[in-house]
């Protein structure tokens, strides 16, 4: 058997080529039907995400289809050229595709390395070859230890927890701020991009409170109704700053807006609650000076960058951990996979040898007095079972060590040859 | 001590051990297993704890809270149980990470106290004593608690301070609930000591001469001294102008007067109170 994996990614192709090969569910089924038909008696999966569309397969070893027959049939389906598919896409066998395949798993082949929706799209796409009946022993072997590999990843490592987005960072330490975001209140001032972004995150982690202040009306407006917020008017931006819990400053102004004064007297009328500052403008729109009042915590976006550029370069150092983990399940999966490929022919030839076997005892049965016992006549019998038996071990123990080692096939053709076992499995 | 509880007391301190190594580990990668194991280590020095105050008390035929030692014991065995406790809420090793250091500084503490029991003072009602050490014990306790909150919450400050996003900020719980259980575990304390102090107060009113204590002993005069600044603790955790840092550090600097009050006091005055006599009785200064 083989295992195939072709397909394009973010470094092979640009984003117009990946488009063009994108699968959505329907399709994907209509695809694997498409594959099932052309080469039967294989197993398919299809992985699209944003960033990559793959084919897996497992096959016959001799038989198809080849990596360029699953690419040409890709091309087909989706009407591109085949030699357009054929420059941007990569070709993998067995090892090297049982790999990918728990490194895109485990995150490690991901733009954003550690970024944790690839697990759920592997696990989608295996589930919708699954549903589509297109996957086999070979394949949901390969796709479970995928999922086990990631697991482990994730559990053993910082990959998956450092954060590499400005937002995300301010969305972490409003975490280690507050207890129950749901009941914050978060104060707009002004409508840069960077503060919708952090908004928007806040708001996907339960935050309701949302008040937008702008110095014109229409963009407060604009934004609020964007982020589903309310609006006060700029001239009560103090009562609205005293009324914060955490405050995302992003205006266009060259000067500091908010001064260290203005934002004591707003602190002393919050009772010097905790106060989460985000100074997303560039320049800053708060004072420096602000992050020595007791229980602020000021946050510009230099530090913010630095901290996304820090959890990147920590994350960056977790992979060779991570390749670690992932090796060891492929090497695990190789283990199994080598053993399995000679399964069938170890079947065989217990089935031959104790049919022989069987064959002869009966033979001398017939030659035995008639007194002799039926006790000693199954004795005979299971004597020359366990003959047979202790004869087979070392020649199947042996073949499962060659498998392992990648020689099973020579080894394969021999004992069909010597045990006249007809057929070739490889 | 006898041999058996010498053997079962280093045990509890050996498994305490154990469960730090565990909780170090799990900074560096944290898995179900190594979570396991710490709770598996921690609930062994628990038994060994309550196992040997269980065979102290028998041997004297009351409950071993009386010295200093069986005090010190019990401190550290209710730390241990809450750790226990909290870790289906605190699954990090957050709590470990400063709870576990201070158990074992209990015990290595103990260690070095008398062992010797001794019998309760006949003057003052058995139950009367017994409560009197039980609620100013469960009092420490509140107040551990509070001080663990305390130290983590000036970790955790002192992280987001620096934009830090290391190991442990991530597993620190945040600064708000930190807060609000450092001033529950002080209100809790301050009841808890204020009614174990008015207890042994008014048992000295009632019995002062005869067990020779006063207003002016060192012990009387350190537990009002820490009563006061319990006082303080409570009253500056109600005002805002005092929230957050100011509270976490006074809460920890409380619970370390009042452990060297209820402990230290002993080595360096004379005193009538049980705790210091067992000290000075065993030969120490």
């Amino acid at each position: 058997m083989k295992i195939l994996c072709a397909g394009v990614n973010h470094q092979s192709a640009p984003l117009e080529v990946r488009g063009r090969l994108a699968f959505d569910r329907v399709s994907t089924a209509r695809a694997l039907s498409m594959l099932r038909t052309r080469f039967p008696g294989g197993e398919f999966a299809i992985l699209s995400t944003c960033n990559r569309v793959e084919v897996y397969c497992a096959a016959a070893a001799a038989g198809p289809p080849e990596a360029d027959e699953l690419l040409r049939a890709l091309a087909e389906f989706h009407e591109v050229p085949a030699g357009d598919l054929g420059q941007h896409a990569y070709r993998l066998a067995t090892e090297d595709a049982v790999r990918h395949l728990m490194a895109v798993a485990a995150s490690l082949d991901s733009m954003v390395i550690g970024e944790s929706e690839i697990i759920g799209q592997v696990k989608e796409a295996f589930v919708w070859a699954a549903e589509a009946g297109a996957t086999g022993k070979y394949l949901n072997r390969l796709f479970h230890r995928s999922f086990h590999a990631a697991k482990r990843v994730h559990a053993a490592t910082e990959i998956g927890r450092r954060r590499t987005s400005v937002a995300s960072v301010a969305v972490d330490f409003a975490s280690r701020i507050f207890s129950g975001l749901e009941s914050k209140r978060i104060l707009v001032v002004g409508a840069g991009d960077v503060a919708e972004r952090a908004v928007a995150h806040l708001r996907s982690l339960g935050c309701r409170g949302v008040t937008v202040v702008n110095r014109t009306a229409e963009h407060a407006r604009r934004l609020a109704e964007a982020l589903g917020a309310g609006v006060r008017p700029w001239d009560e931006l103090d009562d609205a700053l005293a009324d914060s819990d955490i405050l995302i400053t992003s205006t266009a102004s060259e000067q500091p807006i908010l001064s260290r004064a203005r934002l004591a007297a707003a602190h002393k009328r919050r009772r010097y609650a905790n106060w989460l500052i985000l100074d997303l403008a560039v320049p800053r729109d708060v004072d420096p000076l602000t992050a020595g009042l007791a229980n602020v915590y000021l946050y510009d976006l230099d530090w913010l960058g630095q901290v996304v550029s820090e959890n990147l370069r920590l994350r960056e150092g977790e992979v060779d951990v991570a390749a670690g983990i992932v090796a060891d399940e492929v090497r695990a999966y190789l283990d199994w996979f080598e053993v399995r490929d000679v399964g069938p022919l170890v079947d065989e030839l217990e089935t031959r040898l104790h049919a022989l076997g069987d064959e002869e005892v009966e033979r001398l049965l017939k030659r035995l007095p008639p007194e002799t016992s039926e006790a000693a006549r199954e004795e005979i019998r299971l004597a020359t079972h366990r003959i047979v038996h202790k004869l087979l071990h070392e020649p199947i123990e042996g073949l499962k060590d060659e498998a392992k080692r990648g020689r099973a096939p020579a080894t394969v053709r021999l004992l069909r040859r010597l045990f006249a076992l007809g057929g070739d499995d490889d | 001590m006898s041999a058996p509880e010498l053997i079962v007391f280093w045990a509890a301190a050996a498994c305490l051990v154990w469960a730090m190594v565990e909780v170090a580990l799990r900074l560096r990668r944290d898995a179900s297993l190594r979570r396991g194991r710490t709770l598996v280590a921690a609930a062994l020095a628990f038994a060994c704890l309550v196992g040997l105050l269980a065979s102290r008390s028998r041997a004297a035929g009351q409950a071993a809270i009386v010295t200093v030692f069986d005090a010190t014991v019990l401190l550290s065995a209710v730390l241990v149980l809450l750790l226990l406790v909290l870790s289906p809420w605190l699954r990090g090793p957050a709590l470990g990470v400063f709870l576990l250091p201070l158990t074992v500084t209990l015990l290595v503490l103990a260690a070095a106290l008398p062992t010797e029991t001794m019998a309760l003072r006949s003057e003052v009602p058995y139950a009367a004593t017994v409560g009197h050490v039980a609620l100013t014990m469960a009092g420490i306790a509140a107040l551990a608690v509070g001080g663990l909150c305390g130290t983590m919450y000036l970790a955790q400050r002192l992280r987001l301070r620096r934009g830090s996003t290391d190991r442990l900020s991530g597993r620190l719980p945040n600064l708000e609930r930190l807060e609000r259980w450092n001033r529950g575990a002080a209100a809790l304390g301050f009841v808890l000591y204020s009614l174990g102090l008015g207890l042994g107060l008014g048992m000295m009113g009632l019995k002062g001469e005869s067990l020779g204590l006063t207003f002016l002993d060192a012990k009387v005069i350190s537990s009002l001294v820490v009563w006061a600044i319990f006082v303080l603790l409570v009253v500056l955790g109600l005002r805002p102008r005092f929230r957050g840092r100011p509270v976490a550090w006074l809460t920890i600097v409380a619970f370390t007067l009042m452990v060297l009050a209820a402990v230290g006091v002993g080595f360096l005055w004379p005193t009538g109170h049980m705790f210091g006599q067992a000290v000075s009785s065993a030969g120490h200064p």
